[in-house]
């Protein structure tokens, strides 16, 4: 049995004139968690309602298990007959139906019996701990409990592929914190592959094993999160992953960079380019030996409770520096910048 | 100054149903007042002797009601659903028949599929057949009018239903593995059936009040509804004001407990689908169905806008109309004699001068009453929005009785007048225009307005430069839609028209009872030529705004 699940390829989707998703390929394995990451309009949900087909592809491929979903011209499955699974942003619980009526449609479709069907919904419902509700109508469900609900629907039928479209961004910031706990709980005890999309890196980071970085619909990088994290590969990846300090410059021969300013810098990644990027979290303020150094003083102070924010002039410009809330400088002092040459990514330029 | 608002709507909108309460317990003289001895004789009468009426009423009244949400529920369906080409088009052109108006649309059905020298018999008959094939002088045809020019509410309120429902409550039941039947069947329908039972209601209950089709094809074919026998009995010598009231406020009370009903199960809620989100619309596929639902579009289309008016063009042209071409005596006479017969010109001149004053003060009034009912913090507020939407549920034709009955017998001599027909107007305006501006006011920041007292404006400093040009298009519109009511209204203009007052719907009427068919064509295209120019307006309007907030 081949490890890939889902593969897509040299997919395109246009909206008449406007290409929403131009040209990407991507493989996920069995079990495997891969993110769509983005912000709004870099084709990631569009990418995804391809794979679920509810989006019709312009060009490209879409096979699920190695059977061809979608190909250009020649094949396009409907929907229902896909045997994915999906969660949808905003939950499309339907309101006519009670909770249990709504987690056993997937399975009702499918013919199960009335027994089967019952013990799979209980099943579903208590993973999502919904079973109290069973019984109760769906238009009466607060937020957080409709996306529940949405979970347990998609899951009940036991899929092999659940895709996730954005499933916590109508939740407020404490909620999703909890689900996204949940989920990824869910995601280990269940013999799933999912595809999740959002625009929050965070969340990203945190639930997946492998991320996609995209925008203007292709692909930017794809990676594990600490990759993406540790080694973004262009200016727009360090960007909208975390938080980066970008420093210009030109190249001064391999693994050697000179900063704006005339300091020079060992680096990793690009072998040329004329922007590096350097984590703000990465940054210590005290010398450090064998890693790069920058002097140069605090011009502001900002605490955050969780971490203090500098804003450290250097000969290159201004750089950012995050540490924790102790052992506070003073605005005005004088300060060494020190950070790893792993940590000194040069970005393809 | 609450109180004194209350004091002065309430005398306009509720005192006429008073004085129709009190003339339908009437039994004595009917045109005693006070009435000498009460009694329920009106009421049991029309069980009596007018069963029939009720009966015809509730018969034609199902059956409009059937077509009108059959026709609006498909073109909804295919106008939000489906992937018809040109749909922003259509969905503009599916207004027009409203703005037809059912009295135009009448008389041009009559023109149409009237018997023996209706357009459709003339080229059967030259064509060789014999006897008619269409008859529009009958139960189906009053019902097929009213379908056609009243129903269009249906198809706007079950297309509102559609468009607020998320699409991705189809697309999940697709992914969990339903074909596009079983969606349908288990998750589209049941979503849109309290919309459309909804819909249902509401004109069910505009269909037991509507008039001017049983008026133009009922009567002569002796088919009389509820609206058309209280106008009947207002006619005979005595008018038996009694009964006919007695009729008046028991389709009053039918209307509003069906109403009233209605707003409870729309405030009830019982889906939340309306969430509020503009939903990106995801139309199906269709295929070569398409062309399929594109014809019924157009041919909806065609039967309410283009044929009818075609028809009145042509009869208005024609000395005597016919639709054999080669027969034709084509002339401008009937719109000469239309613009020249003293009658008609003025009370065209009325209608347009009533139409110009009432839009002008009545969008001065409405703004004040929206700005006490939704922004100042006046107590009893509440009850001025209550009293203000009163008129929306009492039928037209009801109002009328209503309120020629009061100002028979109110002391101060307006009947007769335009003055009165001006009060009407106003009064039965008044939800329309509220409702227009108060569209309005409702999306402007309440901030806004604050910013400008904290930059130092005073109240009137702050309403010049900020409220009103910000009302600016709000208002415009409001007097275009309250311009067009005036030019096009009946109900009550044939009850309060005197001699000494006349205005162009009833004239259109009297005109097609007493002289030809090829005149009143000719002023039903006047009528109808102005209310079309102030709709143009009112379009290039309200682009313009649209285009302005996005």
């Amino acid at each position: 049995m081949s490890s890939t699940r889902i593969e897509v390829a040299d997919l395109v989707v246009r909206y008449g004139e406007q290409v929403a998703v131009n040209g990407v390929s991507f493989t996920v394995g069995r079990g495997e968690h891969l993110t769509l990451l983005g912000p709004s309009g870099c084709g990631k949900t569009t990418t995804l309602r391809a794979v679920a087909g509810l989006e019709q592809p312009s060009a490209g491929a879409i096979r699920i298990d190695g059977q061809a979903m979608y190909e250009a011209g020649r094949r396009n499955v409907p929907a229902e007959q896909r045997g994915v699974s999906m969660v949808f942003q905003s939950y499309a619980v339907w309101p006519h139906m009670t909770v249990s009526d709504n987690v056993a449609y997937g399975l009702r479709v499918r013919k199960k019996g009335a027994a089967d069907i019952r013990t799979a919904v209980e099943r579903a419902l208590d993973l999502v701990q919904m079973r109290h509700l069973a019984d109760r109508a769906a238009s009466r469900l607060s937020g957080g409990q409709q996306q529940r609900v949405a979970l347990a629907r998609a899951i009940a039928f036991s899929p092999t592929v659940v895709l996730f479209d954005e499933p916590l961004s109508n939740l407020d910031a404490k909620l999703r914190a909890e689900m996204r706990v949940e989920l990824r709980e869910l995601q280990r005890r269940l013999d799933i592959t999912s595809v999740y999309v959002t625009h929050d890196q965070e969340e990203a980071l945190a639930i997946s094993d492998r991320v996609i970085v995209m925008n203007v619909g292709v692909i930017e990088q794809i990676g594990t999160p600490e990759e993406i994290y540790n080694r973004p590969k262009s200016r727009f990846v360090a960007d909208f992953v975390g938080s980066a300090n970008l420093i210009k410059g030109k190249v001064a021969g391999p693994g050697r960079f000179e900063a704006e300013g005339g300091a020079i810098l060992n680096t990793v990644g690009a072998s040329s380019g004329s922007e590096v990027a350097v984590r703000t979290a990465y940054i210590d303020v005290v010398a450090r030996p064998g890693d790069n150094q920058l002097p140069g003083h605090v011009r502001q102070r900002m605490f955050h409770g969780d971490f203090v924010q500098y804003i450290v002039e250097c000969t290159c410009g201004r750089l950012i520096v995050r540490r924790p809330p102790v052992n506070l400088l003073e605005e005005g002092a004088p300060v060494t910048l020190s950070f790893s040459p792993e940590h000194t990514v040069l970005l393809q330029g | 100054m609450s109180a004194a608002v209350v004091v002065v709507v309430a005398f306009l909108v509720l005192l006429p149903i008073v004085f129709l309460v009190e003339e339908s317990l009437n039994v004595g003289d009917p045109m005693a007042f006070p009435p000498r001895e009460y009694g329920f004789a009106n009421f049991v009468a029309m069980f009596d002797e007018d069963i029939n009426v009720l009966l015809n009423t509730v018969e034609i009244a199902v059956m409009a009601t059937i077509m009108a949400i059959a026709i609006g529920f498909t073109l909804a369906w295919i106008l939000t659903r489906t992937n018809v080409k040109g749909r922003e088009l259509l969905e503009r052109l599916m207004e027009l028949p409203y703005y037809m108006t059912p009295l135009v649309g009448a008389l041009a059905w009559s023109v149409i599929a009237g018997p023996k020298s209706g357009f459709v018999n003339q080229l059967w008959h030259a064509w060789g057949g014999k006897g008619d094939i269409v008859n529009v002088y009958g139960h189906f045809g009053i019902a097929w009018i009213m379908a056609l020019f009243e129903g269009t509410v249906a198809f706007v309120m079950i297309s509102a239903s559609m468009k607020s429902m998320d699409p991705a409550l189809e697309e999940s039941a697709r992914v969990m593995g339903a074909s596009k039947l079983r969606t349908m069947l288990t998750v589209t329908l049941p979503l849109v059936m309290p919309g459309v039972l909804g819909a249902t209601l509401f004109v069910f209950a505009e269909m037991l009040g509507s008039f001017a089709a049983a008026l133009v094809i009922g009567i002569p074919a002796r088919i009389y509804v509820i609206t058309t026998a209280i106008w009947d009995s207002t006619l005979s010598y005595p008018p038996d004001y009694g009964r006919a009231s007695a009729m008046g406020l028991s389709l009053f009370v039918v209307m509003f407990g069906m109403l009233t009903f209605y707003r409870w199960r729309i405030n009830k809620g019982s889906y939340a689908t309306i969430t509020g989100k503009a939903f990106r619309p995801r139309p199906m596929d269709m295929g070569r169905v398409t062309w399929l639902l594109l014809g019924f579009c157009l041919l909806y289309v065609a039967l309410a806008v283009v044929l009818p008016l075609a028809a009145l063009i042509m009869t208005s042209l024609q000395r005597f109309a016919t639709v054999i071409l080669s027969q034709a005596e084509w002339t401008i006479a009937n719109y000469q004699t239309a613009l020249a017969l003293g009658p008609i010109r003025v009370a065209i001149g009325n209608s347009l001068m009533l139409g110009f004053g009432v839009a002008s003060i009545g969008v001065i009034l409405m703004a004040l009453l929206v700005w006490i009912i939704y922004r100042s913090r006046i107590r009893g507020s509440g009850a001025i929005e209550y009293l203000v939407m009163f008129p929306q549920a009492v039928p037209r034709l009801v109002f009328g009785l209503a309120l020629l009955w009061a100002w028979l017998n109110i002391p101060i001599p307006i009947y007769g007048t335009l003055w009165l027909l001006a009060l009407a107007y106003l009064t039965v305006m008044l939800p329309l225009g509220v409702r227009t501006l108060a569209g309005v006011v409702l999306q402007i920041d309440k901030s806004l307005e604050e910013c400008a007292r904290v930059c130092g404006a005073g109240w009137a400093y702050q309403m010049r430069t900020v409220t009103l040009p910000l009302l600016r298009p709000g208002i415009l519109a409001a007097w275009l839609l309250i311009f067009m009511a005036c030019v096009r209204e009946l109900g009550v203009s044939v009850f309060l028209m005197g001699p000494d007052a006349r205005v162009i719907a009833p004239s259109i009427v009297s005109a097609f009872a007493s002289s030809g068919t090829e005149l009143t064509a000719a002023m039903a295209l006047i009528q109808t030529a102005t209310v079309v120019l102030a709709l143009v307006i009112l379009f290039r309007l309200t682009r313009g705004v649209t285009k302005e907030m996005t």
